[in-house]
């Protein structure tokens, strides 16, 4: 009952999802109304299942039909998922059903239904998964959806901001999957119960350069996810594309606010014991979060329009969530996370209201607040210090003692206090300062009020904690981990405390008509902070201006004509001395070697191969495109085991020049032809990589070179598609096919999804495949392969929003494709999906490889 | 690039500048913060020219399309929305009666122009033509081409030297760059602009706000800029600006030296760059305009100050350009002189659109077309003569597609104009009836003959406003009960502010056109103590709720525990509104008004005399002075006289007669320097001092009207919706507002003639008038006699839901407690029909059959928060219509037109009538136009759809976190769907008055002229004499309307 109910609940917005987009059209406007039906069905089995957590305890479902790989199909249930699936299920009806009216009429209504359940499917399914894998699937998938979200892919300034987004997930993704690299490499499973059992138990540790830093595994792995947990929730200085998503339609905020830029949060909880494992890592999460508090909410502050102000509110949360986990309170994170996302949606989406509560009360320019100062100033200094600072303080303790928090054990909930403190204190103040309180009478009753809120507060957020991690043992762990050293923790609790009474002071000097005497330095400086958090810290003229050199020096490098001769005679010479003494190196085996090289292309011997996709008439390349790789790497099948281990390290050291070189050159790019066939050569120098390494062809090798062989291809026909179309226009003059040519534009998007390396499709999984193996530390090699995975996805990217995206040009008439067209693009799409999920085992069967295949158990661990 | 020296530029360089400015800015429009929206025309300052120039100029500075795009007008004439033989007529003046002969036929002009204009044979797009021909080979393009080949002249060459002016004239130098050289200056540039707009224009919306404001605009920027970390880039940004003058026009006059442009191009170059975000302009542009606006007195701001800044930038960017790309100056000669050695070509040109060798397959391709278009077989065309071919292509490119709107709007406008006139064509006849069984009481003022006419008394009579929404309305309530309505400008030519009770603002409850300071508060009725402070200090509490949590919001340290406290309790606001929206309103406004009991409020009317405001205040001061003296020396033995106290006060207001007091004043028990202190003391702490009085005296005068001010404006009003006679026991005045939830455009939906606020105030304000004994009698002596039974309320309809709320019903006499129930179920039954028929034209809504379903769609529509379209407000609105309600009795106008009741017996000298057409119908102008650009023009005059907006600075919107402010109306107001559901034609009036006193009235009225001559506006005269219609042809006069036009046939194409 339990699974079956879990899978209802995923696929119900994944069905509603596609139902809506693909039928939406046929069914009319009553379509978004699926999308509700699913969601409220999706929440009664939530509700259900979050029923049965409580009584029966967590659980672990697996897929019983998929077996031996180490892409497990697995779920975990715990208290945590249980709340985080009730909690998006009931954000996304909410949304969902404004949405039907907000949206109404708007020509992409369809579609935006459709991603709307497509998102709660990725929120659902990250939030249920067992394993890592499963959880950087969700994760990337939610990356590839935010750029899709901002949804007004016809506006310039939305195509920017999608493209800024989309690389800021990247490189979260980038670095997640380095974690589940390194993961796999030393404790051989992905599985989260077990990964935490095996980290708990080895205590590896590595240096990151000869004779530097030495950090622990857990240390490494923790703070690669860190990176992707601070892409998803907007930390400094991964926050810098929230704001630029802002200019998607408002339903879109309330979801991304309430439901997605949590993640964050969400992930770390749910690691919490391999957090635990590394104290260093939780002392920078507390710093980042920290900081992030502190400039996300001073940046809103000079916010001069509702949404940016909502906005950096939400990166100001977001960092206090952070740094909540930061310091062990995951409970506490996910409560605020919760609160904050109803907070923030129900906001988001009456945001229209301003405009009513400026016709009610509109806002005058500030005057000298003598008349105010003279009502304020009934409490004298003392009084004014006792009541406003001291008595909030006593509030917060008593409160604290009441719900029984010891204060001494744990630091982090020193550091709540202080914030408790802080907010009762400005309460107070705000109460006087209105004279809202007339009589001693009211002025206690008020103070009781208080006194009940912070009281009901700490036991609400208590009993969430207790709820969500029963074992009182477990939490005071998490606390323990998360303890910063003694001494800095006294700093903090003293800096603290000077900025409550500095603050508290100037306050209430203010508002006694005192004005302090300031020295001009002070002014200056306050323009100087206010110009800084206006211009968003400068970051965006920074990156638009590193990016500009960045862009300038490629060109300048891809301009000139020894760049390739010179890199070439480089990579070559390392090649040559990386391979050593070659002392049985056949010569026949070299020969066919460089055969291979030609066709399958390995740097420099890529020549070939990008002539003729660039040179070839159109069906030529296309056939030559899958011809030479496919020929270079059947020739490879026998020779690679028989190359001496000089021969193969040259190769590896090839291939990484190669990626780097392709990524560059595709980057340069001007024609769509030239990126493809440097994004080839870039691809296929992970394989050769692999080859090299693994000194045999794997199955996972022949599925990846499959896969991309058959997107180079698609992508290649797509581009002669639209050519065919709009004629012979550059890359940059043709834009905003999406508008026009929707079928077309969903099939571009889906190839160029499967090329960047999202799941389901075969790269991804072939590519993790090669990637996984026991024992794979971090080196040069692996990092460059990273990296150009990365820079695959900026310009794979960025080709997709010149081609689609950007408004459509009125004067040409295009045609979309035709039902034979789409379905030859589906086809191979779904190849490309079986090559992703199909089990190994019937593709070796298939291939009749006899290339060895990593499992779950012949791991370095166990020996 | 020199340097100049700042500072050296006299006052009359200055002055020419600002002129300079002034008529550049007339491309953009006034803004008004969106508090208050005001309808007006974006085009508002071209209205000195011809309709179709202005469009055309317009398009040139702002791009802004000026017709709606020829595909819906297609679409429309497809569907038969559009005549052909209306089409005709407006085509007709474009074609001359040539002919050619092509294939088979003989073509004309006209029958080319209008194949082109229902076909669109434009030449095909350079791009993929090859695509094109490849995708329909067709072996007969090629024999046409070589066919016209000999034929075909070359294109003349561009002159390349001429064109240097156009370089600082037609295109920015920015622009040229973003152009030319691949930099994106002019975003750059409207990046930062925007950036410190939003800054300095903020109304209240940061908490920290921009530092430096008090210097104005020109200052601030130039002192927090220097501090920036390199502006744009620019390089010693901080030096180069602390050499700007310290004048902002110095400033821009001395970057137009920089930049090169020439004298003569500046206000076509200034002007360009107030089109670049024509939103922030005009709101600047409206702001330097308000002398009392309180944001503006405090930081002043105008269009000299942002161009000064907006072209520093420019200067800036161009010059390292223009460096950086070919090493030489940013300025317009030295660029002009590069231009030239190149031989570039300086005009925006799509490159290699001048190819010769397609020209010829191009014009085969269109005739091709155009053949088909004709029904003509295309294989046939080489056999015509190569010079008539080419001729018709002279046609075609003659009257190329971005004009056929013009030709289009015409036939459409027709068309609605046949219909219209038809309906009323069944009205005209019994008009003339009305008019000769009636005496001709007008031209004589003898109240004597109005008594003596024996007419029946309506049930009521019902006072709405001329907005397009009361029409329907009034409709309803005629039909369900013996009503007789009128129709007049919602303020009901009451000039008064307003001050809603608990209020701390006052809102101008009149068109903004006008200016009046009368003030008029909302007071509670009450004297009754507990009730009243019970109000009060709820409603205090709450707003104390309101700052709390605000205060707690807006900090850096407070709103996380605020949030993880507060947060899971917008749970409920967030699924009540989405789920059941109108419950969730009824509940909460149960809730409050359990916390905070309503209390019957009336209003401050009359004014107060000088002395009486004196006394007043006397005495309050006196009483504060005592309660003073208690609290400071309460255990001494004081001297609390009339006479001590008012020595004290008027000594504290500094006032003769204080120097010495009278023995009866004198006391003993404080020393010299404890009064001085006293009194000092109580110029500071009590505010009784001469600044506070005067203020107050000065609020207080304000307050209300006198009594020849009330009589004056019932009279005007009565007189002017030609209510004079007859009048029924009850007399209805109704207002109208608007209710919505989450709407930025709210404003928009309430009464554009009380300035944007709802109607309530003014009715309220006119019914407390006309119901005055004093006021009666004086209107009595000028002619207009109200019976003693009449009694006059005041009432709101609420647009969005089609209730009407009546107020002050606590003055109602007891003897009309049964016409005021019959009313109220009256208003109840029209109400609900008039929802029906609004519900059928929602999109999505099936009409229900019952009226109490339909009246549940619309107060969901009012309550939910997911609603883009509340209503409809005024969209649809076409035509405007000066007469007596008999004209347009029981027609079904589809609230469209403006009724405005006028009986021009009633106006012998036409003053009234004057008042009317320079005031209600400007305004309708205004909302007329407002209505066509939004609709024909999304992006720059509209402002596109609401699903992007936000609220900036709590006075407008921008499309996501930055950009212009938006300043038309919403996507969602003005279409339905793909298609408008605003057809946008111009505003038509019908006034039913004497030819003669029109034309009087025109030539008094210059400005009203030219909107007709120019065609902003049409005009027809019911001339009530003849039976007939006459149509204004502009500089040709009256020319009769043929009245019996047949019924319009569906043709299709």
């Amino acid at each position: 009952m339990f699974s079956y109910y879990l899978v209802i609940i995923l696929l119900a917005p994944l069905l509603a999802g596609l139902v809506v987009g693909l039928l939406g059209r046929v069914i009319g406007a009553k379509a978004a109304r699926i999308g509700v039906a699913a969601e409220v069905f999706a929440l009664t089995l939530s509700l259900a299942l979050f029923f049965e957590v409580i009584t029966g305890g967590p659980r672990t479902i697996q897929a019983p039909w998929w077996t031996g790989n180490f892409l497990q199909l697995a779920f975990y249930i715990d208290r945590l998922s249980a709340v985080m699936l009730v909690h998006i299920a009931a954000i996304s009806i909410l949304i969902h059903s404004f949405s039907i009216r907000y949206m109404q009429q708007d020509r992409g209504y369809m579609r935006f239904h459709s991603l709307l359940a497509f998102t709660t499917f990725v929120l659902f399914g990250m939030v249920v998964s067992a394993n890592l894998l499963m959880l950087l699937i969700f994760w990337q998938l939610l990356s590839w959806l935010l750029p899709l979200l901002s949804y007004n892919y016809q506006h310039p300034a939305t195509v920017r901001g999608a493209f800024r987004t989309f690389i800021m997930q990247r490189a979260g993704d980038v670095a997640f999957l380095a974690a589940v690299i390194l993961a796999f490499g030393w404790y051989g499973t992905l599985d989260l119960q077990q990964l935490v059992a095996r980290a708990a138990a080895v205590n590896t540790a590595m240096t990151l350069w000869p004779g530097g830093l030495e950090i622990s595994a857990a240390t490494a792995v923790t703070l690669l996810i860190f990176i992707g947990a601070m892409a998803k929730s907007a930390q400094f200085p991964l926050h810098m594309w929230l704001p630029d998503s802002l200019y998607a339609p408002t339903p879109v905020h309330a979801l991304l606010h309430a439901g997605i830029i949590n993640a964050g949060g969400f992930l770390l909880a749910r690691l919490a014991p391999l957090y635990g494992l590394s104290p260093a890592t939780l002392h920078l999460v507390f710093a980042v979060g920290l900081l992030t508090t502190l400039l996300g909410s001073s940046m809103m502050l000079v916010q001069n329009d509702i949404k940016k102000t909502l906005g950096y509110s939400t990166i100001g949360q977001m960092g206090f969530m952070i740094m909540e986990c930061g310091l062990g309170a995951y409970g506490l994170a996910i409560f605020h996370l919760i609160a904050h996302g109803l907070f923030k949606g129900s906001i988001f989406l009456n945001c229209g209201y301003v405009i009513h509560s400026a016709r009610l009360e509109p806002r005058f320019p500030p005057k000298d607040d003598a008349a105010e100062s003279v009502q304020f100033s009934t409490l004298t200094w003392f009084t004014g210090f006792i009541t406003t600072l001291i008595l909030p303080l006593i509030i917060v303790l008593g409160a604290h003692g009441i719900v029984n928090i010891p204060l001494g054990d744990s630091q982090g909930t020193t550091i709540f206090l202080f914030f408790g403190w802080a907010t009762s204190s400005q309460a107070i103040l705000t109460i006087y300062r209105l004279r809202a309180v007339a009589s001693w009478k009211v002025a206690v009753s008020m103070l009781f009020a208080l006194f009940l809120v912070v009281v009901t507060y700490l036991l609400a957020a208590e009993g969430f904690t207790h709820f969500l991690f029963p074992s009182p043992a477990e939490v005071d762990s998490h606390f323990k981990a998360g303890a910063l050293p003694v001494a800095l923790f006294d700093v903090l609790v003293a800096a603290f405390v000077l900025v409550i009474i500095l603050g508290w002071f100037l306050i209430y000097a203010k508002s006694h008509g005192r004005t302090i005497r300031t020295p001009q330095w002070v002014h200056t400086l306050q323009a100087r902070l206010y110009l800084l958090l206006i211009n968003r810290l400068y970051l965006d003229a920074l990156s638009m201006r590193l990016h500009g050199r960045l862009t300038a020096a490629i060109h300048r490098l891809d301009a000139s004509g020894s760049f390739p001769f010179v890199a070439g005679v480089i990579a070559v010479g390392t090649a040559l001395i990386s391979a050593g003494q070659m002392t049985d190196a056949r010569t026949p085996h070299i020969a066919v070697l460089l055969i291979a090289a030609l066709l399958l292309p390995l740097f420099p011997f890529h020549g070939i191969y990008v002539a003729a996709l660039t040179r070839a008439p159109k069906y030529l390349a296309a056939v030559l495109a899958v011809l030479l790789p496919a020929a270079g790497a059947y020739g490879l099948k026998n020779l690679v085991p028989e190359l001496p281990p000089g021969a193969l390290r040259a190769v590896s050291t090839l291939a990484v020049f190669g990626a780097i070189y392709g990524s560059f050159k595709a980057l340069a790019a001007v024609t769509a032809p030239q990126l493809l066939a440097y994004a080839g050569l870039a691809f296929f120098s992970a394989l050769w990589w692999h080859f090299a390494r693994a000194g045999t062809v794997a199955v996972e090798a022949i599925a990846y070179g499959a896969a991309v062989i058959l997107l180079i291809l698609a992508l290649q026909l797509a581009w002669q598609r639209a050519q065919r179309c709009c004629g012979n226009l550059t890359l940059d003059r043709m834009h905003g096919l999406a508008r026009p040519m929707p079928r077309f534009a969903t099939m571009v998007s889906l190839l160029i999804m499967a090329a960047v390396g999202l799941p389901p499709f075969g790269l991804f999984s072939a590519y993790i495949a090669m990637l996984l193996q026991p024992a794979e530390a971090i080196s040069w090699g692996l990092s460059a392969l990273l990296i150009a995975w990365f820079l695959a996805s900026w310009y794979l990217f960025r080709m997709m929003q010149r081609l689609l995206f950007g408004p459509h040009r009125p004067d040409l008439r295009y045609e979309d494709l035709r039902t034979g067209e789409l379905a030859g693009f589906a086809f191979l799409l779904v190849i490309l999906a079986l090559l992703g999920a199909a089990p190994p085992e019937t593709l070796e069967s298939r291939l009749s490889l006899t290339g060895h295949r990593i499992t779950m158990e012949k791991m370095l661990w166990s020996k | 690039m020199v340097q100049v020296a700042g500072g050296n530029y006299s006052e009359s360089q200055r002055m020419e500048l600002r002129a300079l400015i002034r008529l550049a800015s007339e491309i953009i429009a006034y803004f008004w913060p969106m508090r208050t929206f005001v309808h007006h025309n974006p085009l508002h300052g071209l209205e000195d020219f011809h309709f179709e120039e202005a469009v055309r100029r317009a398009r040139q500075s702002r791009g802004g399309n000026g017709y709606l795009p020829n595909e819906i007008f297609r679409d429309y004439f497809r569907l038969g929305r559009i005549l052909p033989r209306h089409l005709d007529a407006a085509l007709k003046p474009q074609a001359t009666d040539e002919h050619v002969r092509l294939g088979t036929r003989e073509v004309g002009h006209f029958d080319v122009l209008r194949a082109h204009l229902l076909h669109g044979i434009s030449s095909p797009p350079h791009d993929n033509f090859d695509v094109m021909l490849e995708r329909h080979p067709d072996p007969a393009l090629a024999a046409l081409a070589g066919h016209l080949a000999p034929a075909l002249k070359p294109p003349p060459a561009l002159p390349g030297a001429e064109a240097a002016p156009v370089l600082g004239r037609g295109e920015l130098l920015s622009a040229w760059c973003d152009r030319v050289l691949g930099t994106q200056i002019v975003e750059q540039i409207n990046r930062e602009m925007t950036k410190w707009c939003e800054a300095f224009l903020d109304e209240g919306h940061a908490t920290w706000p921009m530092p430096g404001r008090q210097g104005g605009f020109y200052s601030a920027w130039k002192i927090l800029a220097q501090q920036e970390w390199s502006p744009c880039g620019i390089k010693n940004s901080r030096k180069k600006l602390a050499l700007m003058p310290s004048h902002p026009e110095d400033a821009l006059l001395e970057t137009l030296g920089a930049l090169g442009v020439h004298p003569e191009a500046r206000q076509d170059y200034l002007a360009l760059h107030l089109a670049a975000l024509s939103g922030w302009a005009g709101f600047i542009k409206w702001r330097a305009d308000q002398s009392e606006y309180e944001w503006q007195l405090a930081y002043p701001i105008d269009l000299s100050q942002y161009l000064a800044a907006r072209l520093w930038y420019e200067r800036e960017l161009v010059e390292h350009a223009c460096r950086n790309a070919r090493g030489i100056d940013g300025s317009v000669e030295a660029i002009a002189a590069d231009l030239k050695r190149r031989g570039e070509v300086p005009i925006n040109q799509p490159s290699g659109a001048g190819t010769n060798d397609r020209i010829p397959l191009k014009a085969a391709w269109r005739l091709s077309a155009l053949a088909q278009a004709l029904e003509i077989d295309p294989a046939l065309l080489p056999q015509s003569a190569a010079e008539d071919l080419l001729r018709i292509i002279e046609w075609l490119d003659g009257f190329p597609e971005s004009v056929h709107g013009a030709v289009w709007l015409k036939a459409f406008e027709t068309g609605y104009r046949e219909q219209l006139l038809e309906k009323l064509g069944s009205r005209i006849g019994v008009l003339s009836e009305l008019s000769s069984d009636q005496s001709p009481s007008a031209h004589s003022d003898a109240p004597g003959e109005i008594d003596s006419e024996v007419k029946v008394r309506p049930q009521a009579q019902a006072v709405f406003c001329i907005d397009v929404r009361s029409e329907p309305f009034r409709r309803h309530l005629e039909a369900v009960g013996d009503y007789e309505t009128f129709g007049f400008a919602g303020f009901f030519a009451v000039f008064i502010r307003h001050q809603a009770l608990g209020s701390r603002h006052e809102t101008d409850q009149f068109p903004v056109i006008m200016k009046s300071k009368n003030l008029v508060r909302e007071i509670p009725r009450t004297y009754h103590g507990g009730m009243l402070s019970r109000h009060r200090r709820r409603e205090k509490l709450l707003e104390a709720g309101h700052t709390l949590l605000y205060d707690l919001k807006e900090n850096v340290v407070t709103p996380y525990v605020m949030v993880e406290s507060l947060g899971w309790f917008y749970s409920v606001p967030f699924v009540g509104k989405t789920v059941r929206p109108a419950w969730y309103r009824g509940a909460v406004e149960w809730l409050r008004h359990k916390l905070v009991p309503p209390v019957a409020t009336t209003l401050t009317v009359d004014k107060l005399l000088r002395e009486e405001v004196e006394e007043m205040l006397a005495s309050e001061q006196r009483a504060i002075t005592r309660g003073a003296l208690q609290e400071k020396f309460g255990d001494r033995n004081l001297n609390l006289s009339l006479e001590r106290l008012e020595f004290l006060r008027r000594r504290a207001l500094d006032e003769e007669g204080a120097a010495e007091p009278s023995p009866k004043a004198r006391s003993t028990a404080l020393s010299a320097e404890e009064e001085a202190a006293f009194v000092e003391g109580l110029r500071r702490d009590y505010g009784i001092n001469q600044g506070a009085s005067f203020a107050r005296m000065e609020r207080i005068t304000r307050t209300g009207l006198t009594l020849n001010e009330q009589v004056f404006t019932v009279e005007t009003a009565l007189r002017m919706m030609g209510l004079v006679r007859n009048f029924a026991r009850l007399v209805f005045f109704c207002g109208h507002g608007s209710r919505s939830e989450n709407n930025p455009f709210e404003a928009a939906l309430d009464c554009g003639a009380c300035g944007g606020n709802s109607g309530k105030p003014n009715a309220r304000v006119l019914a407390i008038m006309a119901n005055r004994s004093l006021v009666r009698e004086q209107l009595a002596k000028n002619g207009i006699t109200i019976p003693q039974d009449t009694f006059f309320i005041a009432g709101q309809h609420n647009t969005a839901t089609d209730d009407v709320e009546l107020f002050d019903l606590e003055d109602l006499p007891p003897t009309h407690r049964k016409d005021l129930a019959q009313l109220v179920h009256d208003l109840e039954r029209a109400g609900a029909r008039t929802a029906q028929e609004r519900c059928a034209r929602f999109p999505g809504v099936t009409v229900p059959r019952r009226a109490s379903k339909a009246k549940r769609e619309v107060l969901r529509r009012s309550s939910d928060w997911s609603e883009v379209r509340p209503e409809w407000g005024l969209s649809g609105n076409a035509a405007f219509i000066i007469g007596r309600r008999a004209l347009t009795r029981g027609l079904a106008l589809e609230g469209r037109v403006f009724l405005h009741s006028y009986d021009y017996r009633e106006d012998p000298d036409g003053r009234l009538l004057e008042v009317v057409m320079t005031g209600p119908q400007v305004v309708g102008q205004w909302i007329n136009m407002e209505h066509y650009f939004s609709t024909v023009d999304q992006v720059v005059y509209g402002s596109g759809s609401k699903v992007y907006h936000n609220v900036v600075g709590r006075l407008g919107i921008m499309s996501g976190p930055q950009s212009d402010l938006r300043t038309g109306l919403a996507w969602q107001t003005v279409m339905n769907g793909p298609r408008p559901y605003h057809e946008a034609m111009r505003l038509l009036t019908l006034i039913e008055a004497p030819m003669a006193r029109i034309d009087r009235i025109l030539r008094n009225q210059r400005h009203l002229q030219r909107l007709y001559d120019n065609e902003w506006l049409f005009l027809i005269a019911i001339e009530p004499a003849e039976e007939s219609c006459y149509r204004y042809v502009p500089r040709h006069g009256w020319k009769p309307v043929k009245s019996h036009c047949s019924a319009p046939k569906i043709e299709r194409d």
